[in-house]
């Protein structure tokens, strides 16, 4: 297997949860992105920042997610994402897929 | 947020949003990601830059579109999970348009893009538009106006004339999409970080870049009228530089047998070698400027900044240096004194018989003469090509009189210097020198001193004959005064 191709499943295996990641960070509290960024960043579930943009529209397109403009101390009105009803239930149904995932994997190492 | 960017810094960051813009365009909340991506920059790039206390340079945005991340990976990350863009399918390429590549031209960028489309090696269209504009088009304009026609107006302008209307049709990749299209290349931002143009002035970034197009059609306009001017310019005056330079080395000779010409003007001069630089720089200088400034206009090259000043300065120098000698020379003529005396012939015969007399050899190669019914002038050119001497004698006048009146002679002469006092004696000293000896007028030829090349040759001689003398001229070129058989003679030899 070639080092491309490892690269490859592990981008991949990231991508998978990178949505269950922002779901989880919102969960707690809500935030706007570079906040959100900086969190992801140092779980290093992101390498660059760029590609957080594209899935957190997708998430609020899909009623995951909403968001609201607030202002600012410094610069300018920064919008704030916050987890809909929608997102709790299906941040639920992925809680529930990970561990199952984790539990697979437990299972097969034994 | 505002922000200044330096011009290579803008580029990059346009070249990435542009890229991002394009690729989300039409889709589902496609302008907000993109906002959102925009905003993060900018927020990015102010916390760099101490909130825009300074200007933007592209090392800053190299860096936060690293962490950005490259636009291929955030559209790849960002695509549905279920659609073959997930898999990492590169994006579609774009197609493939002719545009002139003006980043690349020499004259109108129409070979560059050519290249750009077919992907050939520049250099050769080149070579090949270079050999077309030569192919003779086979139509002769003109051609029967001079012997010149059928080359000058057989000249390849169908060519030419091709490349000004490919010119003028084809658009010129001008935005960063064009550039990719031009190649049909995919659009890739780091690909374009290497060839954005030279930085230059700045530009302000309101945190959403517009797009700057500059006016195509005014342009190719411009472009083609400098191009006819350029052409015009280069022709002419690279025509004027050959003739020149024919006729100041090919045709030295012919200047010299003229008394009056060029060289004969240097020999008067205090420092020939000086008075010969300058005039042939304050003479080349303005050609060579209009050849340097055709060739700016005609490939559209930034001419040097030195190049025009130093010109003008050298031409200015040579120019006021001419002025000077001139004027120094023209001292040694401020003044002028007339010598004239009559002398009378005892004529032993009615025959006359005139001998011009000069201790250099006749040389029948190099003379000129003239000479009719009542006047005989003749010279030639002594020694070799570099020391040239002029060998002179004062020109013969005869003027018929009534036998009642004395045979004489008229002898005149005429002096320049710098004191009045000087030019008379000048003149005196510089009369024709002749003696009668029976029926033998002897002329003898001027002296022309080296040291004082000015005080001139200008001495005549005027005999006053009665109607029936017969005169004659023996050597150096026989000529008989007023026969039926004597005609006008004028004659330039060369060799």
């Amino acid at each position: 297997m070639t080092e491309n191709n490892i690269e490859n499943i592990k981008s991949q295996m990231r991508r998978g949860v990178l949505e269950y990641c922002i779901l989880s960070v919102l969960d707690k509290n809500d935030a706007y992105a570079s906040e959100l960024i900086s969190k992801l960043k140092d779980a290093h579930i992101i390498v660059v920042e760029g590609t957080l943009y594209p899935l957190l529209t997708r998430q609020k397109n899909q009623g995951l997610l909403a968001y609201r403009w607030e202002e600012s101390t410094q610069g300018p009105p920064r919008k704030y994402y916050t987890l809909t009803d929608k997102g709790r239930e299906v941040l639920q149904e992925m809680d529930k897929a990970w561990k199952e995932i984790v539990e697979t994997l437990d299972i097969l190492r034994k | 947020m505002p922000f200044t960017l330096a011009e290579d810094a803008y580029n990059v960051l346009k070249v990435y949003l542009d890229h991002l813009r394009r690729y989300y365009a039409g889709k589902d909340g496609g302008s907000e990601i993109v906002d959102g991506i925009e905003e993060r920059i900018a927020e990015l790039l102010g916390e760099r830059t101490g909130m825009g206390a300074r200007v933007v340079s592209k090392a800053d945005v190299d860096a936060v579109l690293e962490i950005m991340g490259p636009p291929e990976v955030i559209e790849e990350e960002g695509g549905d999970p279920s659609s073959e863009a997930f898999a990492g399918s590169p994006p579609p390429k774009p197609a493939k348009r002719l545009y002139r590549d003006v980043d690349h031209k020499v004259i109108g960028g129409v070979c560059s893009g050519l290249a750009a489309y077919f992907n050939i090696e520049v250099v050769l269209i080149r070579i090949i538009f270079a050999v077309l504009f030569f192919v003779p088009s086979g139509i002769h304009v003109f051609s029967n106006i001079n012997h010149w026609g059928p080359w000058v107006f057989n000249f390849p302008w169908v060519f030419f004339i091709i490349y000004v209307i490919l010119w003028i049709v084809i658009p010129p990749a001008r935005s960063v999409e064009e550039k990719y299209a031009m190649r049909g290349a995919p659009l890739s931002a780091r690909g374009v970080q290497h060839s954005a143009p030279a930085p230059a002035p700045r530009h302000t970034y309101e945190s959403r870049s517009g797009y700057n197009n500059s006016n195509g059609g005014w342009y190719v306009l411009g472009r083609v009228f400098a191009v006819i001017v350029g052409l015009f310019f280069l022709v002419t005056s690279t025509a004027v530089l050959i003739s020149l330079i024919v006729a100041f080395t090919a045709t030295g000779f012919v200047l010299n047998i003229i008394p009056t010409a060029l060289p004969d003007l240097i020999s008067l001069s205090v420092n020939p070698v000086l008075f010969k630089v300058f005039l042939i720089l304050a003479i080349f200088i303005p050609v060579i400027g209009f050849i340097h400034l055709g060739s700016v206009l005609v490939f559209n090259i930034k001419g040097q900044k030195w190049i025009g000043p130093t010109l003008f300065f050298t031409w200015l120098v040579s120019f006021i240096g001419l002025l000077a000698i001139s004027s120094f020379n023209f001292g040694h003529f401020k003044h002028n004194a007339r010598h004239q005396e009559t002398v009378p012939l005892e004529l032993t015969s009615d025959t006359l018989f005139v001998d011009f007399e000069s201790e250099n050899d006749f040389l029948f190669e190099r003379y000129w003469m003239e000479a009719n019914n009542s006047h005989y002038n003749l010279g030639w050119i002594e020694g070799k090509r570099k020391d040239l001497n002029l060998v002179f004698f004062p020109p013969l006048t005869l003027i018929r009189q009534s036998d009642q009146e004395t045979p004489s002679i008229l002898v005149k002469s005429r002096a320049f210097s710098s004191s009045e006092h000087r030019a008379e004696l000048e003149a005196e000293d510089m009369k024709p020198d002749f003696k009668l000896e029976g029926n033998v007028l002897t002329i003898n030829a001027f002296e022309v001193s080296k040291e004082d090349p000015w005080r001139g040759n200008n001495g005549s001689l005027r005999l006053y004959l009665p109607s029936d003398q017969v005169v004659i001229v023996r050597k150096p070129v026989y000529h008989e005064f007023g026969v039926s058989r004597s005609r006008d003679v004028n004659i330039i030899s060369c060799e």
